[in-house]
This record gives structure tokens, C-alpha cells and sequence, in this order.
């Protein structure tokens, strides 16, 4: 009979996932060096995940690229074009089956239109850029009570794919020019979000200073090694010292490490091919991360400056300005695509292009901008979707959703994002788990008054 | 969790402790290099080679370790509960309990090592060799309580209490409910740091933040930042004042619960988790929001953005309103209420979770807090948090899910359900002093540091699991904080920030010295490598992201290579140490090796740690004398207990 610590009986519950085996051994555990013997020890116990009525997809791909565009992009000129008065010449609005878009402002991503779908009838569940971010991140409200618990949509899967990898040099989660971003709330340290801004030369504070070189690091780190060994083994600090004893080894492991350098190092030249902007950097990482196969899944990138509440045909989205962040973006996320497809990556890579709100439709403000508007639009690629396609449709201006697009029947909101985020890498996005501190349970996908947040599967076809 | 899965953490105990390793790792068997062939390589001559060493430097360190330790380390040594001397109340409940629980308690601390853990628990700050040296060699009985009266009067005293307040009542520039520009988020530190100074009882300061009127900007009302920043975006005003309840409740009452009630009844909710919360009524948590009803922040009236006032909010309260129940839209669902004679209910009026009426005069906020001030949860959430500041687990934990129907021991709950706290009568004894000291904070932490049981060594012999944790047979450790670990490299090292310290925006000319001193934990922005250094220390945001003691990689990596450690502990260079440097002068090695030790983890080496340094000083390493002692520096900054307080 299994009871947790209430006396529930959890009996009724059958089954635990393959990868909860209890015995895993010391040489298992010295190969996942990047993984934390856990020192969060006032958790109570049973931490098997169970399904509630476990739905799963077969898994399309094993990576995520998730970028953030901070700021509320304007879908009516990007995912969702509307062509109106308003509309610069220079945006060369284009048809690809019949899917309009700015081939002016947007030419590399134009070509890797195939691998793209366009999910038109989503919806924010607010226009605020602080709660919005965060609410499209850790995929529930930020203001609620379970929040103060919630891990990052990428903290979930680092955890749920961890046992499927097999190299974990580098954490399962990187966000990239994220500072930002929320944590893995709950979840142990180990499914914290790998925070770099990536330049190109190398993983920072991997490198000791010029005036020790490599010998000389060694010759530190054996004085460290030498110094610790009692206390590390043997001293008072218990299971938070030995975990932070394991995060010394793996941070060691990442130094002189010439794969994870590699990841971190390129050249002027392919940051020129990607735009030369600290957007573009991070595109090459990720990229470079999620070939190199040490351990990263999940890559987070964000990029501002979509709050365009002024100016936003001369400022960010002008076409005609190869310098314009939209060009930028267009430029980087094109040749991202390009690379991925090249190197057979992009089959098994999802990527996600989405801010935290939509902005208003048809003519512009007074300021020749546009302001926060709940509609809003997302761009999947790659994991096998065959482009270009829309799912959903609003009216001419944009302004209310015409077609929903998709099974559900309803707009498509961050949660069920997140619900597809899921689905394509094989989790059961209905699945809780019961270790946490709340004692309630934590479902991956929050319970929001009788609306049940499901993978947008249409994206497949 | 980890804890089962690894059998490591509770398989009886390694004869090497924590690691629990048997045998070293086997570098044959270990190695797993998938395809790094024809890679550029920077280092080494391949990427296999270096691993190999990697492992074998870890396989010696082993080894040492087990060569030591089969030698005869003296272990921990635990004592009967019995033989503890009880100097409080706080020693009468946890001893009597390890007593009738059969669990032997770990010795009271050396020393050394309860100034250590003393300072940086009181003032966040490490003592000198001077200090250690002084304290270890007095014969007072009393000087344990000397030096915790002498450390909370300390101006450190206030700046980590500044910190923790600030984090507790969220003084946080941008977050998601609405900022407080620089400007706010400057006048609430300084308010905090006065009170604090003052001694302010925690009762007005609670008052100053729920109940108080002005302007947000002012020094002496940046106490209403509190309520400023509990706007609700997005949402009817009702949102706004259910959010001012669930903060006030959680901050000053540790029912964070009010959050969930304000949704939905309790029950089919929360019915596991809270008792109370089990059988609690929307409508009696509307009730207690609409204390707030009345309660308006205005934005302060110009385009100037010149004016100091700009962007800011006068708190202050309307003349009439009541909680309306006519909402459809928003942040939580549509309020409505049918009354017992078949009527929509149109609103709420005032109700405190006891059936207290708001008083005959003054503002419906100020009967809030007369209300919450009198209830028992007042001051059992005081001396819950004051607790787990200095124990690191609450006696109820996590600290802001108090259950009022769980925590009276005179009336205990009904069966599955049990008392909450791990020692309900020592809660309640405590609560009651707090309550007598009128809520004064160091006269609080004073009675828990004087305590047997605060003093208790980390060290524990024999088998613990975490079970144990709550009955606290021994010091619990704590990673120290990123702030903690700024000022204690730099006060051990004898130098200073770079460039004379941290400008922070609206302190004019002012530059933080001391990273405990800076107004929030996103600080300071005006230095971004510091402020990642810092953040790798899990400091929070105050919004998104709670402070955390967590390791991580990325620390690691930054404690070993980031400049601003690796300058410090140079002989030599811009940042270069006045300590190290009167080391490399100073020709006796076994000086310079106790006076090292006692600098930086203040403490004497173990014999083996002073064999080993000794050996390096001798140029057993092969490196010159000056880089060893700057090596030794660099060791006993990255050394695990630096890191920890314990």
C-alpha cells in the first residue's frame, strides 16, 4: 500500500516510468557529472511522476530551440501579415502555399518557409511585458499560487529527458543572452537554465587568468584537490557539500574541454554569416550545442526590441535597413534553419519563435507604431514540419481569429505551446508530479478553470 | 528525488563519509569519448588523454583521502541530549525531544567555529585572525553571549537584516506587478535600514507597510512601496486588493494560502495540504481582502520627468468603496455571491479571519493590521522566519504555509492530520516571547544564538538522514550567499571592489564597498561582471525568482576563474592582496599556514590540512614559494567551506 506522507493512498496509481530504476550505481554516477547527487534534502519523499490518464506522441524530435522575442513582436506584419495601407512596399508580401509572407523584411527565413508552420489564432492571456514573459516561460501564471514552484518549460524537459542522455557534460538547459529567465523552480539545481552570453570566445570563466596557463590551473586545482579532500569526504556538510563538491568536478570537467570550447568558439567569419549581433551569436551556439551532443537539449535564446509602440516601419521592421532588428532576426534565424536542415539537425529539432503578446492591428498609432494587443501569433519549425503552412486564421485586420485551425477549437494559448513543446519531444504533458513542496501535486500543465491545455497537433498535418 | 535514487545518501555509513565512495572510480571503465576525433584541440593532445588525467587526479585525491582516514581520523563526537547544557527554552524543547527520541545530539561547536558561523549568520560577515585568536583564548564563560551582543549592535547587523527585510517585503525595482522605479526602491531600503537601525519593533513595521499613507518616493513612507507594488495589472480593482491580502498574509502572517482561497473554496483543493485552508470559504477570504477596499494608489500627477515625484504613487485611503461582487473578468474568476435568502450578495465589507469588525475609527487597513498584529499567527510567523534565518530549516517549513488549525498543541488536529510544527509547544513558547519583546528582532536572535542548540557542531557521528533534519541534532549548513561570499573575499584578502565600489542609481556619489549593502539582489547593474558573479549564487529577483542556496556550475566556474576572485589573491597586479603579499614576507611556513587558515576559513588546519600546506610551502609542488601561497589562497577560497556556513 502506498501511502505518502498524508496517509493518501496512492495505490490506485499504477506504474512508474522506466528510467525511475532505484539502483543505479557509482560508476553511473561518476559518468553524469553534470548531474547533482541532490542536497535538497527537506523535500519529502516519493518523487515518481505518475499520469493522470498518461498521453503521449510519439517523440519527433530530441531537441528544442526556444527563442523569446521580447517585447510583443507584430504578428500582423510577420507570422500573421496583413497587407493594408500601412504596409512598406519594401516588405514584398510573397504567397508560399498560399501563406502570405514579408519576403522583404524576412528573405532567409522565406527560404526555409518549407520546414515552418504559423500558428495564427494565439492568444496571451494578458498584455503585460513582466507577467507575460514569465507566463510564456514557466507556462502558467506567474501571479499564481503554484508559480512560486514552477521550473522553466526547459527545466521540465531537462528533467524528463535526462535519463535518455547519455553524454551530460553540459546541463540539458542553456538559455543563451537570458538573464532573465525564471529558474527551475522546484526541481534540483541540476535543471537550472545554463545562463551564457555567448561572444565566441569560448565558455566564459572557463579560462583561468593569462598569468596561470593551463599547467598552472592544474597545479592550482591540484592544491584545491589536495587541501579539500578531508573535508570533501569526510567533513561536516553533508549532502549540500557533497553536491556542491560534484558541481566543482563537472564546472573542472568543462574547463580545457576542448568539445565544449569548440561550442563556444567561432569566428568572425560565421558571426558575419549570421548577422553580427549578439542575436546571431547565440544562434551559432545553439546550433553548435545542439550538435556537439554533450548533454544539451533545451536552448533558450532571447531578443528584444519588438516593443514597437513607435516607428516601427522606419525602426525595427524596416525592410529596406539590412541593420534593422528585424533584418537581423530574419538573418540569424534563417541561416540558423539553413544549418540545422544541412546538418540533418532541423528533423530532429524543434524550434519556437514567440513573444508574450501580439500587438494591434490594421493602422498605426499616432506614434506610427503599435501597441500591446492579446493576439498574438507563434512560429514553429523544423521536427518534421512541413511548411509553409498556417494553422488558424484571423480576420483582414487581424483583429478577432476566424478559424481556430486546430482540434481544440479554441485560441491557442502559451500553455498549449508548451503542451506541444512537450508532445514533440515524447512527454506525457498530462503527467504530475508529487514531490514537491506544496504537497499537491505539480501537474505540468496547470488546471485553468475547465480549460484543458492540449498539444496543437495540426502542426503535423 | 535524487536521495532514493542514489543509494549512496542512505546506505549505512561510508567509512570515508559524505562521497561514500569504496573504491576509486575506474579510469578504464569510466571513459566515454564519443567521436571527438580530428577536433581542434586547445589544451592537450587530445580530448581522451586529458580525461584520463582528469580521472587520475581525482583517483589520487581518493586515494589520499582514504590513506588518511585509514590512518585514524578521530570522528565526529556525539553526545546524550542529557549532557547539553539548556541555556533557553529554545534548549528545554529540542533536547527533551532528541532525549525521548533516542537520537544523540552532535557536540556543541568549537570555538572557532561557532564565531565563524555566529558572524555570518548575525551580520553576514567572517572574523578576523585577530578576533578568532582573541575569542578562542578567553577565559570568560560568558563570551559567546558577548559576542553575539557585540555583532547584533554591529552596522553589518543591519545591512544583512536589510537584506533579508528587503527580500521578505519585496523591494524590487521592476517586477511583475508594478515598479517601483529607482526611486521607490531607494526610499524603501533606506526606510528598512532605519528601522532597522532603530530597532524598530516588527510590529510597525508592518504597520509601515500595510497601513501607513504617502508617498512611495519618501524616505520615512517607503514602508507603502509594500502595498505600490501589490497592484494587480490586468484586472478589476478587486484583483488589487486580493493581492494586497495574499502579500500582507503572507509576509506577516505566513498564510501564503490566501493566494488559493481567493480563487476557489478550499476544499477539493487543499484538502492534503492545509486544514484549515481544507475548509475555508472564498467569501471569508474576500472578506479579509476587502480590508483593502478602501485603500487607493494613485499615481502622482506630472509629465515632468524632472520631478523627483515622477511615476510615483500616494498611497491613502477613499472615504467609502466596499469589495464589490460584480466582477466577470480579470485575474481570478468572476465574484458573485447569492446571500441565504435567495439574493446576489452585491458586496463585502471588512471581516478579519476571527469575525473582527474593522474598529469604529480609523481606515479599514488600519484594523487590518490592529487585527493581524493581535492574531497568534503574527507572531508564529515571526518566529518561524527568524528561525529558519539561523537553523536553515523552519520549525514549519517552508515558512509562508502556516495552518492556524495545526498549530495550537492544546488542540491538536484530528487524526491523519497531525501538529504541524516539528516542536508545536516550542513554537508556541516562542511565538509568546516574541510577542514580549514586542516583536524587537535582535532581542529575538538574540535568545535563539545564545541557544545550545544553535551552537551545535555540523559535524554528527554515525548514520543521519534527512528525517533527522527536524529535530535538529545537529548545525545544519548553508551555502552562504553571494554577498556573503563577496565581502568575505575581500575583507580576508584586504582588498576593495574595483574601482572604489559600486555606483548604484540615486545614491549620487555614494559607492557600495560591501555587496551586503546594496539595495537588491539585481545589483549592481553598474557593474556586470560583478552582478553575474553575484548571480551565480542563486540571489533571486525578489519577483520571478526566489534567492536560493543552491549550487551550481556556473558558480563553480566563476569562484574559480572570474577576475574578480582571481585577482585578489595576487601577490602581485592591479587588485593585488596586502594579506598575500605580508604572507610571501613573512619566512616561517608554519605561521604563514595558521594565519592563512585562520584569514580565510577562521579556523586552525586540521593536522592534515597544515601537513599538506606546509608540504606546498616547501616546494613540493614544484612551484615558487610566492606562487604556492597564492595557490593556497586561491584553495582556500574555492575550498568547499568557505563556501558554507556551518
Amino acid at each position: 500500500m502506498k501511502k505518502d506522507r498524508f496517509g493518501t493512498d496512492l495505490t490506485h496509481v499504477t506504474g512508474t516510468h522506466f528510467w525511475d530504476r532505484p539502483a543505479i550505481d557509482r560508476r553511473v554516477l561518476f559518468r553524469h557529472l553534470g548531474a547533482a547527487v541532490t542536497g535538497s534534502f527537506f523535500l519529502p519523499g516519493a518523487a515518481t511522476g505518475v499520469a493522470r490518464a498518461a498521453e503521449t506522441q510519439a517523440a519527433r524530435a530530441r531537441n528544442v530551440i526556444f527563442i523569446l522575442m521580447a517585447g510583443g513582436p507584430s504578428q500582423v506584419d510577420l507570422f500573421d501579415l496583413k497587407e493594408g495601407a500601412w504596409t512598406p512596399a519594401a516588405f514584398e508580401p510573397t504567397g508560399y502555399n498560399g501563406v502570405r509572407w514579408p519576403r522583404g523584411l524576412m528573405p532567409k527565413i522565406a527560404e526555409q518557409l518549407d520546414s515552418v508552420a504559423l500558428l495564427r489564432s494565439g492568444r496571451a492571456w494578458a498584455v503585460v511585458h513582466g507577467i507575460c514573459q514569465t507566463w510564456v516561460q514557466i507556462g502558467r501564471n506567474p501571479l499564481a499560487g503554484t508559480s512560486k514552484i514552477a521550473p522553466h518549460i526547459g527545466s521540465v524537459v531537462s528533467r524528463e529527458l535526462k535519463p535518455l542522455i547519455q553524454d551530460a557534460t553540459l546541463p540539458a538547459f542553456v538559455a543563451l543572452n537570458a538573464g532573465e529567465a525564471p529558474g527551475q523552480g522546484y526541481f534540483t539545481p541540476e535543471h537550472a537554465p545554463f545562463k551564457v552570453t555567448p561572444g565566441g570566445t569560448g565558455l566564459g570563466n572557463t579560462a583561468p587568468p593569462g598569468y596561470l596557463g593551463a599547467a598552472g590551473f592544474d597545479r592550482r586545482y591540484e592544491v584545491l584537490l589536495k587541501l579539500d579532500a578531508e573535508t570533501r569526504a569526510a567533513g561536516p556538510l553533508g549532502p549540500s557539500g557533497d553536491e556542491m563538491t560534484q558541481f566543482n568536478l563537472a564546472a573542472r570537467m568543462l574547463m580545457f574541454n576542448s568539445r565544449v570550447n569548440d561550442v563556444f568558439t567561432f569566428g568572425a567569419e560565421e558571426r558575419a554569416r549570421y548577422g553580427n549581433t549578439a542575436f546571431g551569436n547565440a544562434c551559432i551556439t545553439a546550433r553548435n550545442l545542439l550538435g556537439s551532443n554533450l548533454g544539451t537539449r533545451f536552448v533558450q535564446i532571447n531578443v528584444g526590441g519588438w516593443d514597437n509602440h513607435s516607428n516601427i516601419y522606419a525602426g525595427m521592421l524596416n525592410a529596406s535597413n539590412a541593420a534593422s532588428g528585424g533584418r537581423k532576426f530574419d538573418e540569424a534565424v534563417g541561416t540558423l534553419l539553413g544549418d540545422l536542415k544541412a546538418s540533418g539537425l532541423l528533423n530532429e529539432t524543434l524550434v519556437v519563435a514567440m513573444g508574450e503578446f501580439g500587438r494591434t492591428v490594421g493602422s498605426l498609432n499616432n506614434q506610427s507604431g503599435r501597441d500591446h494587443f492579446a493576439g498574438m501569433s507563434v512560429l514553429m519549425a523544423g521536427a518534421g514540419i512541413k511548411g509553409a503552412k498556417a494553422i488558424g486564421a484571423t480576420d483582414a485586420d487581424g483583429r478577432e481569429v476566424t478559424e481556430t485551425g486546430w482540434a481544440a477549437g479554441r485560441y491557442i494559448y502559451p500553455e498549449d505551446v508548451e503542451a506541444t513543446i512537450y508532445a514533440a519531444l515524447g512527454i506525457d504533458w498530462t503527467k504530475a508530479f508529487f514531490d514537491d513542496p506544496l504537497g499537491r501535486g505539480f501537474y505540468l500543465l496547470p488546471n485553468n478553470q475547465g480549460l484543458e491545455f492540449k498539444p496543437v497537433l495540426d502542426v503535423w498535418g | 528525488m535524487a536521495w532514493m535514487v542514489f543509494p549512496l545518501a542512505v546506505a549505512a555509513p561510508p567509512a570515508v563519509g559524505g562521497a561514500g565512495l569504496e573504491e576509486p572510480p575506474n579510469p578504464a571503465l569510466e571513459i566515454q569519448d564519443e567521436g571527438a576525433s580530428g577536433q581542434n584541440c586547445s589544451y592537450r593532445s587530445d580530448p581522451q588523454e586529458f580525461e584520463l588525467s582528469a580521472y587520475r587526479a581525482r583517483q589520487q585525491a581518493y586515494e589520499r583521502v582514504l590513506s588518511y582516514t585509514k590512518g585514524g581520523r578521530t570522528a565526529a563526537r556525539n553526545v546524550a541530549p542529557a549532557e547539553i547544557p539548556r541555556r533557553n527554552v529554545v534548549d528545554e524543547h529540542i533536547f527533551a525531544k532528541l532525549e525521548s527520541a533516542g537520537v544523540p545530539s552532535a557536540a556543541v561547536s568549537r570555538d572557532e567555529l561557532f564565531l565563524r558561523r555566529v558572524s555570518l549568520d548575525l551580520a553576514g560577515v567572517i572574523p578576523t585572525a585577530g578576533e578568532i585568536r582573541a575569542f578562542v583564548s578567553d577565559q570568560d564563560p560568558g563570551k559567546r553571549d558577548r559576542v553575539i551582543d557585540r555583532l547584533l549592535r554591529s552596522p553589518e547587523f543591519v545591512d544583512k537584516w536589510t537584506m533579508w527585510l528587503g527580500d521578505l517585503l519585496g523591494n524590487a525595482r521592476v517586477n511583475s506587478n508594478r515598479n517601483l522605479q529607482v526611486n521607490g526602491r531607494n526610499a524603501m531600503h533606506w526606510w528598512i535600514r532605519d528601522a532597522l537601525e532603530q530597532g524598530m519593533s516588527f510590529r510597525d513595521i508592518a504597520y509601515l507597510s500595510i497601513a501607513a499613507s504617502g508617498n512611495n518616493y519618501d524616505k520615512h513612507t517607503g514602508g507603502t512601496n509594500f502595498l505600490v507594488r501589490s497592484f494587480h495589472p490586468m484586472g478589476p480593482a478587486q484583483d488589487t486588493y486580493d493581492m494586497m491580502l495574499v502579500r500582507s498574509a503572507t509576509a506577516f502572517l505566513g498564510m501564503s494560502h490566501y493566494d488559493c482561497i481567493l480563487c476557489h473554496d478550499g476544499r477539493r483543493h487543499l484538502d492534503t495540504i492545509s486544514l484549515w485552508g481544507s475548509t475555508a470559504k472564498r467569501a471569508d477570504a474576500q472578506k479579509m481582502a476587502a480590508h483593502f477596499a478602501r485603500t487607493t494608489t494613485r499615481g502622482y500627477s506630472t509629465d515632468d520627468t524632472t520631478d523627483y515625484y515622477y511615476r510615483s504613487f500616494n498611497v491613502a485611503d477613499a472615504r467609502s468603496g466596499v469589495y464589490s461582487l460584480n466582477t466577470t473578468s480579470g485575474n481570478r474568476p468572476g465574484r458573485s455571491a447569492i446571500g441565504p435568502d435567495g439574493n446576489a450578495v452585491a458586496s463585502y465589507t471588512p471581516v478579519y479571519r476571527n469575525g473582527t469588525l474593522p474598529a469604529a475609527s480609523g481606515t479599514w487597513r488600519e484594523s487590518l493590521h490592529a487585527a493581524m498584529v493581535g492574531d497568534e499567527l503574527f507572531a508564529i510567523n515571526f518566529a518561524n522566519r527568524l528561525w529558519k534565518a539561523m537553523f536553515g530549516l523552519g520549525l514549519v517549513d517552508p515558512v509562508d504555509t502556516l495552518d492556524p488549525a495545526r498549530l495550537d498543541p492544546a488542540n491538536p488536529p484530528q487524526a491523519p492530520w497531525s501538529l504541524q510544527a516539528s516542536h508545536p509547544e516550542l513554537l508556541v513558547e516562542l511565538a509568546k516571547l516574541a510577542r514580549a519583546q514586542d516583536f524587537n528582532i535582535r532581542e529575538f536572535l538574540r535568545v535563539l544564538a545564545e541557544s545550545s542548540a544553535y551552537q551545535l557542531d555540523s559535524a554528527y557521528d554515525g548514520e543521519w538522514n534527512s528525517t533527522m533534519a527536524s529535530l535538529f541534532a545537529r548545525r545544519i549548513p548553508r551555502r552562504i550567499e553571494g554577498e556573503e561570499f563577496h565581502d568575505a573575499l575581500m575583507k580576508a584578502t584586504g582588498t576593495t571592489p574595483p574601482n572604489g565600489g559600486y555606483a548604484i542609481e540615486g545614491w549620487g556619489n555614494e559607492r557600495v564597498v560591501r555587496a551586503m549593502k546594496l539595495p537588491e539582489p539585481v545589483e549592481p547593474r553598474s557593474n556586470g561582471n560583478v552582478n553575474s558573479f553575484l548571480n551565480t549564487f542563486s540571489r533571486g529577483n525578489r519577483d520571478t525568482v526566489p534567492r536560493s542556496q543552491s549550487g551550481s556550475i556556473l558558480l563553480q566556474l566563476n569562484v574559480m576563474n572570474n577576475a574578480l576572485v582571481t585577482d585578489r589573491i595576487r601577490a602581485a597586479g592591479a587588485a593585488s592582496s596586502p594579506f598575500v603579499v605580508s604572507m610571501t614576507k613573512n619566512a616561517d611556513n608554519a605561521q604563514v599556514v595558521e594565519e592563512m587558515f585562520l584569514t580565510f576559513l577562521s579556523r586552525q588546519p586540521s593536522g592534515y590540512e597544515r601537513e599538506t600546506a606546509l608540504a606546498m610551502l616547501e616546494g613540493k609542488s614544484g612551484a615558487t614559494r610566492t606562487t604556492a601561497i597564492e595557490d593556497i589562497a586561491w584553495g582556500l577560497v574555492n575550498k568547499i567551506d568557505f563556501m558554507f556556513s556551518y
